[in-house]
């Protein structure tokens, strides 16, 4: 793949495949952790570092292990295991050497063991690399990092759209989780307008 | 014969009062993509509950055996088992639901009401009320689906269960199938949900996010509480 | 002392062991269950790709068999009657959708006009723009009466000469775009096919 093609996977991930937006992957966090700017960005830090990192090993482990002995069947098992196991690794490496680092961290990598879009990603990656045999391991690894940035991207703008939402005047029955929904709701018609735009722009 | 009433409330109870998608709010993920028609989104509960019988029994008989420190790797191990299995058994007798639930199959195993329950329920109680508990978990994470599905379809494609409707049918509103119209229905179902709670002055269960191990940096959990 | 360590030697392995039991019974269990949803699972893309070969095949259609072809994006299959005669040909391609591949089936006669098409997998595109694409409506428009070099939507009709213009679903040109994409690669398909089996 070129660079260019690169690029437009990264872009894809970001814009018109947004996992929060579009596909619906890690509404949890979304939801929950979004509600300050700083929370946002700590929380969509760890979940992309997880994401590459998950993506660099089971990719492999899928292509070179599973799949030539024919034991595709067991990727939801090993994936799993493998995240939960790498998020722990992480933990541990953060904690004995990376204080800064683990300080700012530490507290969203337990979350992103159960998290979808982590094990979303994954799974995508190869589905994609199964229908277009150009799309391989340099590109996994791309189209996860724009994923974490896509991520990123949603959350941030959500949380600016959090702290105004304090400070309406809501109906009772809409506060909290309700009215936030329909909050997300709008910041999603926006990323519809991005439909396209990729193939437009390269 | 005390044993009896509580059996059959362990089932009842995730249907209205617990249900996991409205009032507890578990399992968004699933509940925003599968559930642009009603189709998918019985079959993504009949998946899920499915998952959440079985998980539920085999970590309910094996609550004993597994040692403390290791019981969160031991639970997603069994429930990742038991959805690989019900993704090869929709992909061999029902291939075109594997097609529309696509990515969303496997991904049941990271949807926090299966671990949730594993974790709160079913580690901690005899195998038959857990299979019950698992059991009505799943009706009414199935229910809360079909809702949105209805809503979804109707408005959004004029048909339902994939039968075009009459009037609704000729001039859809595309937008309720997209991702948008998703976070609008389920939005507005919960403050309907919330209206129901206050009105009859039912006592609303704390957010089921106490097993999840989100819990601390969430602010969902925290939101419940207030508006309620 | 001694019995001190051991039991923490214990207290380590015990969660090990385990772990390692379930993992063990787990992997066991889906391979069984892996071997015997093997056959259905065969069974059942083959019985897909049949019907949708079947929608875009003509009626006479005894059977069918594959072809090798150099492509390996795009599978070719010739359909003969009950006397053995090549009476057309069906040709499954993808292309890159708006949420993901579209997968399509083309029926094309031994004179090389587009008998029919059908969209067999579009499950990844919007419900009510992009997945009306596999609807009549539009894919009726590929089948005209004569051998075209390719097809193209409407947009696209002065940056591509000779093809045949279709008109898109509203609101799905992206969708539509692939599903003409693959149509005109069936058709390429085709030809290389053919001029092979003729050699």
């Amino acid at each position: 793949m070129s660079a260019t093609q690169l690029l437009g996977v990264f872009l894809a991930a970001i814009l018109t495949e947004n996992y929060i937006l579009c596909k619906f992957f890690g509404i949890c966090p979304f939801l929950g952790v979004s509600k300050k700017l700083d929370t946002a960005l700590g929380m969509s830090a760890a979940v992309t570092f997880v994401m590459v990192l998950a993506t660099a090993v089971t990719w492999p482990i899928y292509t070179y292990v599973l799949l030539p002995n024919g034991m595709d069947y067991l990727q939801t098992l090993v994936f799993i295991l493998v995240i939960a196991g790498l998020v722990q690794l992480v933990e541990i490496i953060l904690k004995k050497y990376m204080h800064r680092l683990y300080a700012a961290l530490g507290i969203y990598l337990p979350l992103i063991t159960t998290n979808c879009a982590v094990l979303g990603v994954t799974m995508l990656v190869l589905d994609k690399g199964a229908q277009d045999s150009s799309f391989g391991y340099a590109a996994s690894l791309v189209n996860a990092f724009g994923a974490g940035i896509g991520f990123l991207v949603a959350m941030v703008m959500f949380a600016g759209v959090r702290e105004r939402l304090e400070a309406a005047d809501i109906p009772q029955s809409l506060k909290g989780l309700p009215i936030t929904l329909v909050a997300a709701s709008l910041v999603a018609c926006s990323f519809l307008g991005f439909g396209g735009i990729v193939d437009g722009l390269l | 014969m005390s044993e009896q009433k509580p059996l059959y409330r362990e089932f009842t109870k995730g249907i209205i009062k617990e249900n996991p998608v409205l009032c507890l709010v578990l399992g968004t993920c699933p509940t925003l993509a599968v559930t642009t028609g009603v189709k998918s989104a019985l079959g993504m509960g009949a998946a899920a509950t499915i998952v959440l019988v079985c998980s539920n029994s085999v970590i309910s008989l094996l609550r004993r055996v597994i040692p403390e420190r290791v019981r969160i790797p031991c639970y997603i191990t069994v429930i990742a088992a038991f959805v690989t299995v019900v993704q090869m058994l929709v992909k061999a007798y029902a291939p075109s639901l594997d097609k529309a639930l696509g990515v969303y199959l496997p991904l049941i195993v990271v949807n926090c009401i299966i671990l949730g329950r594993a974790e709160m329920f079913a580690s901690k109680h005899p195998v038959l009320p857990s299979a019950l508990d698992g059991l009505g978990m799943g009706v009414g994470f199935t229910a809360a689906l079909v809702l949105m599905g209805t809503i979804r379809e109707v408005l959004g494609a004029g048909s339902w269960f994939g039968l075009r409707l009459p009037l609704a049918g000729s001039h859809p509103i595309l937008i309720f199938l997209m991702p948008p119209g998703g976070f609008f229905v389920f939005g507005m179902l919960m403050a309907a949900a919330n209206r129901l709670n206050t009105r009859s002055r039912r006592h609303t269960p704390e957010s089921g996010c106490a097993a999840c191990p989100m819990n601390e940096a969430c602010a969902k959990a925290h939101e419940k509480k207030e508006c309620t | 002392m001694k019995k001190h360590s051991e039991r923490s030697v214990f207290r380590v392995l015990s969660p090990v062991a385990a772990l390692l039991c379930v993992c063990t019974v787990s992997a066991a269990l889906l391979a069984g269950a892996s071997e015997i949803t093997r056959e259905p699972i065969n069974e059942a893309q083959r019985q897909t790709q049949l019907a949708s070969m079947m929608a875009v095949l003509p009626p006479e259609t005894a059977d069918c068999e594959k072809m090798s072809i150099p492509d390996s994006s795009a599978e070719c299959f010739r359909a003969v009657d009950r006397d053995g005669k090549t009476i057309a040909y069906a040709v499954s391609s993808s292309a890159g959708g708006y949420g993901g591949r579209i997968s399509v089936m083309t029926g094309i006669g031994t004179d090389g006009c587009v008998l029919a098409v059908s969209v067999y997998d579009n499950s990844t595109e919007t419900p009510g723009l992009g997945a009306k694409t596999s609807e009549p409506e539009f894919t009726s428009q590929f089948a005209v009466n004569k051998a075209v070099p390719g097809f193209c939507v409407t947009k696209d009709a002065p940056v591509n000469d000779g093809f045949e213009t279709i008109d898109a679903v509203t609101g799905a040109t992206i969708s539509s775009r692939a599903v003409a994409s693959c149509v005109t690669h069936a058709v390429e398909v085709y030809k290389q096919a053919t001029e092979e089996n003729d050699e």
